[in-house]
């Protein structure tokens, strides 16, 4: 359908994309992140790679995460998942990541502080990501995703450190084999 | 991901970024996007907390929350208020910024070639956008050529394309297409009547020739059948029905008021109600106002292509559940210039081993 016209693929999701990934391109986010999306033909699908930051159990680390964008975007926010899920207190085991940027604005209306950090139209992938990337360096236990990892994270820091360092690792086995 | 790829290059024209050697142009042209949809204000508007958006933005926007998407302050849609001076201004700037592009991306030549980096990877992608559809001003061929002839003067190393209707299909008359909203198929030039009508079937038309045709039948479809005349343009906004209340045979009476598709279940029936007002109404927010009928082309524009987004998404679940190994996948996935950002990550990250604390681990 329409193959002959590429004006008609734009919509408005596709166009707004479009721009934030060459804006992203153009005046790269910080060294530690890259973003883009997995094909030319659907810019609903992005792959986001994000170096661990430093000083952190995830140092080291190269993770993977799917952004995925509803046709509404950007008036609805996208999900973020990591594939393979990464342990952290705000990743859900399936490795969807629980943050508060990310939750519509109708979303749970009390379990957040306050209402800026919620998702809107100005919002995009750039300032999620580096939310994220906070996230990474410092979990927010009171809205936890993975209440194990948010117990472990409480009780026992150290082992839970020492179990990401062994995620870590271990993921990084996986990439070799794939590549 | 390839900017330059055809499909990509004309399906967005994007217009191309200042470069970073000029911080305060690019700060005065970034003032002028709107937060939303990040472009060029198109019929500006402001809300009380002053924050300002195109008014289909920022329509949309109120549509899911009712607050200011910049600052959270409460917002509703009877606040919002034309901003001429904005729109006088990014109607100049529209004008300008070709001229002081070219200023700007040819000093930036100049050094780059003293420099020879790689630094100007972005050169390529300055795709020229034609005049947003949105302020389109209706003008006559005649004035738009010579519009172009000075873009060219100004600008000459970034004019790609800017007819975004050169691309399309090479064969002439015969070219078939579906139609956005029903699927069926007909020839291109006449689709625009056949939504008009409601999606009834078309009597065939004698046949025309050439590519001068198809381009003009592609035009119509996409810009409003031509229909341009000042009294088209109604002057007062729509009252949004509930749309949870509201029968489909109201909303088909809505829509067949407007000369509007009533094809769809009542989903599609509400949303298409609610595109239209919102488009109906923020038309009316802008000096460049345009036809019902262009409006109504843009409509099943957007419904067509929110459709394929939607198939798009679902061939992707089906072809995700098809590979039960995600890492596979994955590693299927990233490939060609994201695999390329991917290795300069592991390149930065294996230099850091030299004065890594923490022995990070080796890769490959
Ligand atoms: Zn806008
Ligand atoms: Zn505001
Ligand atoms: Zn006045």
């Amino acid at each position: 359908m329409f193959g002959s016209n590429p004006r008609a693929q734009s919509s408005t999701a596709t166009r707004r994309l479009m721009k934030e990934y060459r804006d992203i391109t153009a005046d790269p986010l910080q060294d530690s992140i890259t973003a883009g999306p997995i094909s030319e033909d659907n810019m609903l699908e992005w792959e986001a790679l994000i170096q661990g930051p430093e000083g952190t159990p995830y140092e080291g680390g190269i993770f993977s995460a799917k952004l995925i964008f509803p046709p509404d975007y950007p008036l609805n926010p996208f999900k973020m998942i990591f594939e393979p899920p990464l342990l952290h207190p705000n990743i859900y085991p399936n490795g969807e990541v629980c943050i508060s940027i990310l939750h519509a604005p109708g979303d749970d209306p009390l379990r957040y502080e306050s209402a800026s950090e919620r998702w809107s139209p100005v919002q995009g992938v750039r300032s999620v990501l580096l939310s994220v990337l906070s996230m990474l360096a410092e979990p927010n236990i009171e809205s936890g995703a993975n209440v194990e990892c948010c117990k472990l994270y409480r009780d026992n820091k150290q082992e839970f450190e020492r179990q990401v360092r062994e995620q870590v690792k271990s993921l990084l086995g996986i990439t070799e084999n794939t590549e | 991901m390839d900017l330059n790829h055809p499909l990509l290059a004309s399906a967005v024209d994007l217009l191309p970024p200042f470069p970073s050697s000029h911080p305060q142009i690019q700060r005065l042209d970034r003032s002028l996007y709107c937060q939303i949809c990040k472009e060029l204000f198109s019929g500006p508007v402001s809300i009380p907390c002053g924050h300002s958006f195109c008014s289909r933005c920022i329509r949309g926007s109120l549509e899911v929350m009712k607050k200011c998407p910049s600052c959270n302050e409460p917002a509703s849609e009877g606040s919002i208020r034309r901003n001429r001076a904005l729109e006088e201004i990014v109607d100049s700037w529209e004008e300008a910024r070709p001229i002081i592009h070219g200023l700007t991306s040819n000093n930036s030549r100049k050094r780059s070639i003293m420099n020879t980096g790689p630094k100007n990877a972005f050169a390529a992608e300055s795709t020229k956008r034609p005049r947003k559809e949105s302020t389109s001003r209706s003008v006559s061929p005649v004035k738009q050529s010579s519009d172009k002839k000075e873009e060219i003067d100004g600008d000459a190393d970034d004019m790609i394309a800017l007819d975004p209707y050169t691309n399309m299909a090479e064969s002439s008359e015969d070219v078939k297409a579906s139609c956005p909203l029903c699927d069926i198929t007909m020839p291109i030039r006449d689709i625009s009547r056949h939504i008009d009508l409601g999606c009834q079937p078309i009597k065939p038309r004698p046949k025309s020739q050439g590519r001068e045709n198809l381009k003009a039948d592609w035009k119509k479809v996409f810009s409003g059948a031509g229909l341009v005349k000042g009294k088209d343009v109604e002057l007062k906004k729509i009252t949004k029905p509930n749309y949870s209340l509201a029968t489909p045979a109201e909303l088909r009476s809505v829509l067949q008021s407007y000369n509007l598709s009533t094809f769809g279940d009542k989903p599609a029936l509400a949303h298409r109600v609610q595109e239209w007002i919102l488009l109906y109404n923020s038309n009316l927010d802008t000096s460049h106002p345009k036809s019902l009928g262009a409006l109504r082309a843009k409509l099943n524009e957007a419904e067509a292509s929110r459709r394929r987004d939607k198939e798009k998404g679902r061939e992707e679940m089906a072809s995700e559940l098809k590979t039960s190994d995600g890492l596979a996948r994955y590693a299927q996935d990233t490939k060609g210039e994201f695999e390329r950002l991917r290795r300069e990550i592991m390149e930065r990250d294996k230099k850091r081993v030299g004065s890594g604390a923490e022995a990070p681990i080796e890769i490959e």
